[in-house]
């Protein structure tokens, strides 16, 4: 059976892996990579849990073929912080307690930095827009929408 | 399962011709991927044709536009000329599933989806579009209102590829709207959909309407008694109310988990009334 050679740049590391033909870009991320913080949810491309940056555009990873990442960069949860310090979005989620459970959170932060990266001042309708696709059970979106809102404010270094 | 990537349009027909009529071809996968996880879908052959040269464009001139087989839904969101002359399939586009999955999901895949209530088939259908498909015979344009058989079922043969979608230029003061009903703003099948297009004579009165019917029949269909009301008068609100009356002679809906047959016959009126409204007002304006 034919596999997909795949070079991908991910969170700023080249990897090069073989997989099969229909392994979807999530499986690929935290069975393959051990990239875990990615999460899978309904697995239909509906709830946003799985959300990731490719090429800097969020899109549905267990929707991505993972063979269609050969070429790309893919950004992940685990790619925005360092050992030493969370990125913005990170530190205001904790200070906004803009997660409960903290499921939707990683796809719910892509979506947020994907935004702010394209849109440094977004207006609140513009924040809700762009994390329409990521379902939260948790928290009525409150502290999520509040923490975006404050880091577009203090803006992101 | 095989597995082909061509780089061209070429190496794509001849890569679909060997490896026959149970090959599919992916490109955004956004429906595909489920249908091979979820639904027993085991195609020979994935022909991953993202990497096709030439596919991913929007290109305007005096014929029209011209809408790239791979272009993505995402890419239509905000585009100044859709939004400006083609506004239908801007509302479309802006209301289609999440920003996550219109980054992947392509204009042509969805087409040829063929799902009755495809959100990007009506607009294309009030527009005028065709689908310019490719085979290793040669191309051929299908108009839209010929293209859809039946749910998930086109025009489309073994080996044949979607290469553009065409839409023609439309006269001075047209304008068009797609409007749509659902129970949440995103990520949400429609429950009706009505697109119109509207082209006015100089004394505002209709000279040339279109209008498309989503998930009210088994495929997208033209109104065509609402659009035979309409031609040559002028659009009124009490023309508008008439022709959301006339509306329901133009389809038959079913109930289905989304909504009862009689709900989707009492809104066809309202989203068509709203439709033609919008689609009016873009033509005066």
């Amino acid at each position: 059976m034919t596999k997909a050679e795949v070079r991908a740049t991910i969170n700023g590391r080249e990897r090069e892996l073989r997989v099969d033909p229909w392994r979807t870009l999530l499986e690929m991320l935290r069975d393959d990579l051990e990239l875990t913080g990615t999460k899978l949810g309904c697995e239909a491309g509906e709830c946003g849990a799985c959300t990731v940056l490719l090429d800097g555009k969020p899109v549905v990873s267990c929707m991505t073929l993972a063979a269609d990442a050969d070429g790309r960069t893919i950004e992940t949860i685990e790619g925005i912080s360092t050992p030493e310090r969370l990125h913005p979005l990170q530190d205001e989620f904790l200070a906004q307690s803009a997660f409960q459970c903290g499921y939707c959170a990683p796809g719910m932060i892509m979506s947020a930095k994907s935004l702010l990266d394209h849109n440094p001042h977004p207006s609140e309708a513009e924040i809700r827009e762009a994390i329409a696709g990521n379902l939260c059970r948790c928290t009525a979106y409150v502290g999520i929408v509040k923490a975006i809102r404050n880091v577009a404010a203090e803006g992101v270094s | 399962m095989d597995y082909v990537r061509p780089q061209t349009i070429p190496e794509a027909l001849a890569a679909l011709a060997q490896a026959g009529p149970t090959a599919t071809v992916i490109a955004g996968g956004t429906d595909i991927i489920g249908d091979i996880k979820f639904r027993g879908f085991t195609p020979s052959a994935l022909v991953n044709i993202n990497q096709v040269d030439g596919l991913r464009y929007i290109d305007e001139d005096a014929s029209g536009l011209r809408i790239g087989a791979l272009t993505s839904i995402q890419q239509l969101v905000s585009h100044p000329t859709i939004v400006k002359s083609y506004t239908a399939l801007g509302d479309a586009a802006e209301r289609f599933a999440s920003l996550q999955v219109r980054n992947l999901a392509t204009v042509a895949g969805s087409l040829g989806r063929a799902s009755p209530g495809g959100d990007m088939a009506p607009p294309l259908m009030a527009l005028g579009a065709s689908v310019v498909v490719a085979g290793q015979g040669g191309e051929r344009e299908i108009p839209l209102s010929e293209f859809f058989l039946g749910p998930r079922k086109t025009v489309l043969q073994p080996g044949e590829l979607m290469r553009e979608v065409r839409i023609p230029a439309l006269p001075p003061r047209s304008g068009s709207s797609y409007a749509r009903l659902s129970y949440r703003d995103v990520l949400d099948l429609c429950i009706v959909g009505v697109a119109s297009c509207v082209s006015l004579a100089a004394d505002g009165t209709v000279e040339s309407v279109r209008i498309a019917l989503g998930s009210v029949a088994p495929r997208p269909v033209r109104a065509a008694n609402t659009e035979a009301f309409l031609l040559g008068r002028e659009l009124t609100e009490d023309v508008l109310k008439e022709a959301g009356d006339v509306s329901s002679q133009d389809a038959n809906p079913i109930s289905d988990q989304r909504a009862s047959a009689e709900y989707r016959r009492l809104m066809m009126p309202v989203l068509t009334r709203r439709s033609l409204a919008r689609a009016r007002d873009a033509a005066l304006g």
